[in-house]
């Protein structure tokens, strides 16, 4: 499969345009589906802030997702999670000044437990894991280089019984051109 | 004609570098790899077999050299020799310098004189890069987490254990480099962890505190032009006593794996070394190497029931080298090694000392065939052990060579450096920790045959293609069987232990290598190997059998910009099996079992660099495919894992 992918990506590549833009946003985002874990705990909601830049083939993204979940039972710890992720993906133009982002994601999954009303062991006050994630984003420029976005996302937690959300997140973003500066730093 | 004649002077010339230098795992491997520690290195390195019980303590046996058990391959650093080994544990990671600052690893597979070494058991050296002109300072941090934790769950009926995590791992070093004097002061700082419930399960004496591993390791290197040649200074020490700079406050141990008790102990490993090597170059084509170094191990008990298990041995190593490079390429020279032993539970000293000579000529019987063929002689107390070897090189067309090694070897029990080496000489370890045991006549002098015949096909400056036979012959060889008997109650094994001193046995095997080069920035290879037993008693046919038979290798690796990079690698194995352990599997409820399924090992990794390469991140998937990943059927389960690595590079601050 790589074999396939890699001739795509020499032909697709370039340096030139690599890190030209940089975008800056900000996701609201809402965990929409039901599966064990939601036997346990709810979401209230998170927020993402997230930069974006071209990259050699593609795109490429670094964000922080901040989510926190209350329990429904007093035998279990409200927690709250913060995901630093890295992104990877493809635009697609659509008519009307709109756009659909194919992007799949790695990240550690910070998870910190609440102890105020519970016995939580120390050791797991705070526990990490890894997270692999699809999403689409589908964006509309709004004025100039302001973008309204919604997004559609996939995350699997690989916790020993994986944590499986869908989110849907709608935000805006900025796109800048990149000083020089940021340039050379990322080549 | 003459064409041809180019041709072959550039094979022998590349030939010549080959008796120097054998294979190698070059520094943009290592990077594209993303390897994090010193132990991953053995991913690369498809000849080798390799198991762990925990992630962090490898075992490895070269090429079908020796059994898995034996643990007498010799690693050097910049062919300086480094004696990191306890017992049976030889854990590379001991090794005070982190892969950030290798140039590139130096592989021994096939018996040979290296480094006024005799090879028999294959060897690794690490080369180290050479510091940038002027005053450098780097950094490092990496870690790694392993997949499979409770999470929430914890708090639910889908409770779970905690599983591994690896790091945080710290390294920082200040160098400088100019023409004649280069040089780094190194700090490394470690933490591990075997807290898998394989590990715990079957060690119920031991805290969690006790499966947590701390490790710092400074050292400094310093390589200087002086009286005709280069000579290279490295002082290096590695404790498991204290962990500085570390955020979390946990006790610090090492763990060691005593096989015939099937337990681990957590111990305190203190490794020390002061060692220098180089040359006098007498003119363009003749110099004198030497090599000397003073090293001690020293490994002690922390827990109470261990209490009075102190060890301390000590190396002073010496090495003189004449070699001749010009139109009679020839080299001889002389070493002498002394070993001395000490306990905490015995009052007596114990010295093991040898003396060894050795030599060696390039010649050539034939107009396209180049052979190169090396004796040691080593003299100990009543005893010597003859060592020798041949390699031949016939260059048949411009594109296809045959490379015939052939090496018989005697080993006087002597030069093991392992377990029993103490017990043989009144240190009663296994008595020490309870392990009852049976150790009559004492170990033999061991005979080895070996034989590897290699093709080479260069079908264009993109495509080659190895294909290999091998065969080995042992005779009086030990081996040393434990039976472990699970205890369901206790979940502890309770232990048999035979010893076999003159087991004898034959290994053949067949490999393929292909390296691709499809583009510049894209290349791939494929890596074959088959071993076998052909014919032996059934000591020496159960070891082979813990070697997985079939071993394949697929490595692509995408390197479009100095800046970038991506690397994939699949592996499999073939499944193996330790019938040390009768009825494990209903003894345990399921949860050892002896045979070792095949294994389909996917890893992954990503590399960018920032800011004219001063910034280096790393991010590599080991497992990917999630398997239930188990190397010994006691140790560990590996799920995917993580690992991340940052670098900071200031090269050149102050010229």
């Amino acid at each position: 499969m790589l074999l396939l992918i890699f001739p795509a990506i020499l032909t697709a590549q370039n340096r030139n345009s690599a890190f030209e833009t940089f975008s800056l946003g900000v996701n609201y985002q809402s965990n929409i589906n039901r599966n064990d874990f939601h036997k346990y705990w709810l979401s209230d909601g998170g927020i993402e802030g997230y930069f974006s830049t071209p990259f050699y083939f593609g795109k490429t993204q670094f964000g922080i997702t901040y989510m926190s979940f209350s329990a429904k039972s007093d035998d279990q710890p409200d927690f709250n999670s913060l995901l630093l992720y890295l992104q990877w993906g493809y635009k697609f133009g659509l008519p009307l000044n709109s756009s659909l982002a194919l992007n799949a994601s790695t990240g550690l999954f910070q998870m910190n437990f609440d102890d105020s009303d519970l016995y939580v062991d120390p050791g797991l006050l705070s526990e990490r894991e890894l997270t692999i994630g699809l999403n689409a984003l589908l964006s509309y420029s709004i004025y100039n280089d302001w973008y309204l976005n919604l997004q559609l996302s996939y995350l699997n937690v690989f916790t020993y019984k994986k944590i499986q959300l869908i989110n849907l997140g709608l935000g805006i973003s900025k796109t800048f051109r990149s000083p020089q500066w940021l340039k050379d730093f990322f080549n | 004609m003459i064409r041809f004649k180019i041709v072959l002077l550039l094979f022998c010339v590349s030939l010549s570098g080959f008796a120097q230098t054998g294979s190698s795992i070059s520094n943009r491997q290592l990077i594209s790899s993303g390897i994090n520690r010193l132990s991953d290195v053995y991913t690369l390195m498809n000849d080798w077999d390799t198991y762990t019980f925990d992630g962090y303590r490898w075992y490895a046996s070269a090429n079908g050299l020796s059994s898995l058990q034996n643990q007498n391959w010799i690693l050097m650093l910049d062919g300086q020799i480094i004696d990191i080994g306890f017992f049976n544990l030889k854990n590379i990671n001991v090794l005070p310098l982190t892969i950030n600052h290798v140039d590139s690893v130096q592989i021994i597979n096939h018996p040979k004189i290296f480094s006024g070494k005799f090879a028999g058991d294959g060897l690794i050296n690490v080369r180290t890069l050479k510091q940038k002109n002027g005053l450098s300072v780097t950094g490092r941090y990496s870690a790694g987490n392993e997949t499979g934790d409770p999470g929430p769950y914890f708090y639910t009926e889908h409770y779970s254990s905690n599983v591994e995590e690896n790091g945080p791992n710290l390294s920082a070093s200040i160098e400088y480099g100019s023409d004649d004097i280069w040089g780094r002061l190194f700090f490394y700082t470690e933490s591990f962890s075997a807290t898998d419930t394989a590990m715990r399960k079957r060690n119920p004496q031991l805290s969690w505190g006790d499966f947590k591993g701390r490790r710092f390791s400074p050292s400094l290197q310093a390589v200087f032009n002086a009286l005709n040649g280069t000579h290279n200074l490295f002082l290096g020490y590695s404790t498991s006593e204290i962990q500085p700079f570390h955020p979390r406050t946990y006790t610090s141990n090492d763990l060691i794996f005593i096989n015939p008790a099937v337990k681990d102990y957590p111990v305190q490993m203190i490794f020390k070394h002061a060692g220098i090597n180089g040359s006098f170059d007498f003119s363009s084509n003749s110099c004198l190497n030497y090599s000397l170094k003073a090293s001690s191990n020293k490994l002690y008990g922390t827990r109470s029931e261990s209490d009075n298990f102190a060890h301390l041995k000590s190396n002073y190593y010496s090495n003189l080298e004449y070699r001749n490079s010009g139109q009679v390429k020839f080299f001889f020279g002389t070493g002498f090694d002394y070993t001395e032993l000490s306990a905490s539970y015995l009052s007596e000293e114990k010295g093991i000392g040898f003396f060894k000579t050795y030599g060696g000529i390039e010649f050539n019987l034939f107009e396209n065939v180049i052979s190169q063929t090396g004796t040691e002689i080593l003299f100990t107390k009543n005893k010597t052990a003859f060592k020798g070897y041949l390699k031949s090189c016939w260059q048949y067309t411009s594109k296809l060579w045959f490379d015939l090694n052939l090496a018989v070897i005697q080993t006087v029990p002597e030069e093991k450096s392992d377990l029993w080496q103490w017990i043989e000489n009144g240190y009663d370890v296994l008595e020490r920790l309870g392990v009852d045991y049976s150790f009559e006549g004492g170990r033999k002098r061991e005979l080895k045959f070996t034989a590897d015949l290699n093709a080479g096909y260069k079908l264009n400056p993109s495509f080659n293609l190895n294909v290999g036979l091998l065969y080995r012959n042992f005779s009086n060889y030990f081996i040393e069987e434990v039976i472990g008997i699970y205890n369901p109650d206790s979940s502890v094994f309770n232990s048999i232990v035979i010893t076999n001193t003159n087991s004898l046995g034959s290994i053949a095997g067949f490999s393929i290598k292909i390296n691709n080069k499809i583009f510049s920035s894209l290349a791939q290879s494929i890596d074959y190997r088959f071993l076998t037993s052909a014919g032996g008693d059934s000591s020496f046919k159960n070891q082979l059998e813990t070697i997985p038979a079939h071993k394949l290798s697929y490595a692509v690796t995408f390197n479009p910009f100095e800046s970038f990079s991506l690397w994939a690698n699949l592996t499999f194995l073939s499944p193996v099996s330790w019938s040390y352990f009768p009825e494990l599997e209903e003894l345990s409820g399921g949860f050892y079992k002896n045979n070792l399924n095949e294994r389909f090992i996917l890893d992954f990794s990503v590399r960018k660099w920032f800011w004219d390469n001063r910034l280096r991140f790393n991010l590599q998937f080991k497992n990917i495919l999630n398997n239930e990943l188990q190397y010994h059927p006691l140790g560990a389960k590996f799920n995917l894992s993580v690992f991340f690595s940052a670098e900071i590079v200031f090269n050149s601050i102050i010229n």
